[in-house]
């Protein structure tokens, strides 16, 4: 086998996959004409769509990075009895289709309607809370954040847990013996030396908020101008028949999409290469 | 000085049980195999794990069983350094400080002291990805020396060093443990190690330690099986009771008797030498004709295997074996004096604790209940 032959080989298949997605969106870009670009892009109702994806899915990453390095964590380096199942309640959420989680959603929310009425004090006192929470979430802005959000961080934990578990706890303990505590030694050096798998667990989180449709319409539903996400307006906009305006808003997505992915990829200190070896 | 009297920790089915004293200014080496319990020490010593109940550990008279690893004033450099890879050279150096939030000023200060006494001001502003295996160990150690410990405790420190890198950082070792004056407890598991450094060895099996003392002591009277081994002693022999009651080999009669039952001994090979007497064998006294079988070198010396009721191994220079005409297949005549045998306790080789192939695994388990 010559030289070359090894990394042509490989590239094949990846040439292969990339031409497929590059083709589908170059299909997207024939189907519709500039001047459907341009008017969903002035469109108002789609201005606050956007700037409402933008928001919901920054917030959800943000939360979700904060709620998911303290549990990968835990679930990386302590050992108690019953680690195994909290893993796998956060893999549910990866494998169960995200409508089931939306969902869910709502008949935790009417959980409350049920318990409020109960005999039993604290359980009447429950009721009363998860109604409130109801009204905060269910066909609020807060619930597209909290559709995401459990859609998001099973990606934000699986990836950072995998980082904290290939690095060693030498570190850590090297980090105790020089004058920190275990919080100190996590934040000063554990922390730090994640930095690219909490980057990645982020984007992964940040995606999948991204591009979310079901369980955000089913928790938050599709009110124009007040709960109305992109991925949201694609569905209406093709519901009604609108399939040029639809595509236009799907090329919109892949657009800040490859825009915010290139960006952090770059600022994560990648080059546009990429790669270790050179080919 | 450092007191560890009754030191006790689970790890699983792994028992730890130690008590040892090692004064304040020792270079001490804890030798033993693979999974005998090393580190395992360390970590209680360093409080990153939690002893059992009865555990006291004192460092020059203060009592540290307790506290904290952070409170310990000890040193730690683990195996591969640890270096943390997200500060460059100067700051892992002055990490310690920094936690104790020393001013930039005297940071600076003592970073270039230490970095001065360990021969790595050049590397400072040097990234730790970079590092070769030394340069990595000598920042390791400048870290862990920076706080002015009261004792350092080495994890394997220049195992994965090259020869002759790991001879240069066990010189510098000592020549700043003699500076310091701190005792320092060196973990590893090559004998070659522990000569260059060790004012004294401690031999661990299976959680517990079997012999302590200098290595000449260890040489030369080794408690048992296991300890020769580890001295890498070359005649451990097993014998019977002859006619008068004295030890026999192949009907070989040395002149010592068994002691406490036990017939296993062996024969320091640096007192067997070889004679020029060709007078006939005689049976019954330490002088014994056999066939070099093998020759090789080790070191200055060379080791050569005579094959005749014992297979004994002695060492000889260069001029020692051109004189007496040493050679592969030649017969010989080797004597050595009652004092070359020395009698082992019996049973030094079965290991009363599971092997302990999972402690990776159990480590961190028990690490994270304290």
């Amino acid at each position: 086998m010559s030289k070359k032959a090894f990394p042509i080989l490989f590239s094949i298949p990846l040439a292969i996959l990339t031409g497929a997605i590059a083709l589908i969106i170059v299909a997207d870009i024939s189907y519709v004409h500039k001047s459907d670009i341009v008017s969903t892009l002035l469109s108002r109702d789609i201005i606050t769509s956007m700037i409402l994806t933008l928001e919901t899915s920054a917030i959800t990453t943000l939360i979700s990075v904060i709620i998911a390095i303290p549990s990968a964590y835990a679930l990386s380096r302590f050992k108690f009895p019953g680690a195994i199942v909290l893993d796998t309640l956060i893999d549910l959420l990866i494998v169960v289709p995200v409508l089931v989680v939306g969902v869910s959603i709502l008949v935790f929310f009417r959980m409350g309607f049920l318990l409020e009425s109960s005999p039993f004090l604290p359980a009447a006192l429950a009721g009363k809370v998860i109604q409130w929470l109801a009204d905060v979430f269910i066909y609020q802005r807060a619930g597209i954040v909290l559709a995401q959000f459990f859609c998001s961080v099973p990606f934000a934990v699986r990836v950072i847990k995998s980082t904290f578990d290939d690095m060693s706890p030498r570190t850590e303990h090297v980090a105790q013996t020089l004058g920190c505590s275990r919080m100190q030694a996590f934040f000063r050096v554990s922390l730090p030396l994640a930095r690219q798998g909490i980057f990645a667990g982020a984007v992964l989180a940040w995606a999948r908020a991204f591009g979310l449709f079901g369980p955000i319409s089913i928790v938050a539903g599709a009110v124009r101008q007040k709960t109305e996400v992109l991925s949201t307006s694609i569905f209406l906009e093709i519901s009604i028949g609108q399939l040029e305006r639809g595509i236009a808003l799907s090329l919109l997505m892949v657009a800040i999409a490859s825009l915010i992915l290139l960006a952090l990829r770059i600022g994560s200190g990648r080059t546009l290469f990429g790669g270790n070896v050179q080919v | 000085m450092i007191e560890i009297v009754n030191l006790r920790h689970r790890a699983g089915e792994f028992r730890l049980t130690v008590d040892l004293t090692i004064a304040g200014d020792e270079y001490f080496v804890l030798l033993g195999k693979t999974g005998c319990g090393k580190t395992l020490l360390l970590e209680c010593l360093s409080g990153l794990r939690r002893c059992d109940e009865g555990t006291s550990i004192k460092i020059n008279g203060r009592d540290i069983t307790l506290a904290e690893p952070r409170e310990r004033s000890i040193g730690y450099v683990p195996q591969e350094g640890a270096l943390f890879s997200h500060l460059n050279v100067h700051e892992n150096i002055a990490f310690a400080l920094r936690v104790a939030h020393v001013s930039k000023k005297d940071i600076g200060t003592q970073v270039i002291q230490i970095a001065d006494l360990l021969g790595i001001a050049h590397l400072l502003n040097r990234a730790v990805k970079g590092l070769s295996g030394g340069e990595r160990q000598r920042v390791a150690l400048a870290r862990a020396l920076i706080r002015k410990p009261s004792m350092l405790l080495l994890d394997e420190p220049v195992s994965a060093l090259d020869e002759t890198t790991r001879d240069a950082v066990c010189k510098e070792l000592l020549k700043i443990q003699r500076e310091m004056k701190i005792p320092v407890v060196h973990v590893c598991h090559s004998l070659d190690e522990a000569t260059m450094l060790a004012d004294r060895v401690a031999i661990m099996r299976a959680g517990s330690i079997v012999q302590t003392g200098t290595l000449d002591t260890l040489f030369r009277f080794p408690r048992d099986e296991y300890v020769a081994r580890m001295m890498r002693i070359d005649n451990i022999l097993s014998g019977d009771l002859s006619a008068r009651g004295n030890l026999s080999v192949n009907g070989f009669e040395l002149s010592e008797k068994p002691v406490n039952g036990s017939r296993q001994f062996i024969i320091n090979p640096h007192l067997v030498r070889v004679t020029k007497s060709n007078a006939p064998v005689r049976m019954g006294s330490n002088v014994m004709r056999g066939t070099v079988r093998e020759m090789h070198r080790r070191g200055p010396v060379t080791g050569i295997v005579v094959e005749g009721p014992l297979v004994l191994t002695l060492f000889a220079r260069p001029d020692e074996i051109e004189d007496m005409g040493v050679a592969k297949g030649k017969e010989l005549s080797v004597a050595f004096p009652g004092q070359a045998i020395h009698m082992l306790k019996e049973g030094g080789i079965s290991p009363p604790n599971p092997p302990q192939g999972d402690l990776e695994g159990i480590d961190r388990e028990n690490i994270h209940r304290l």
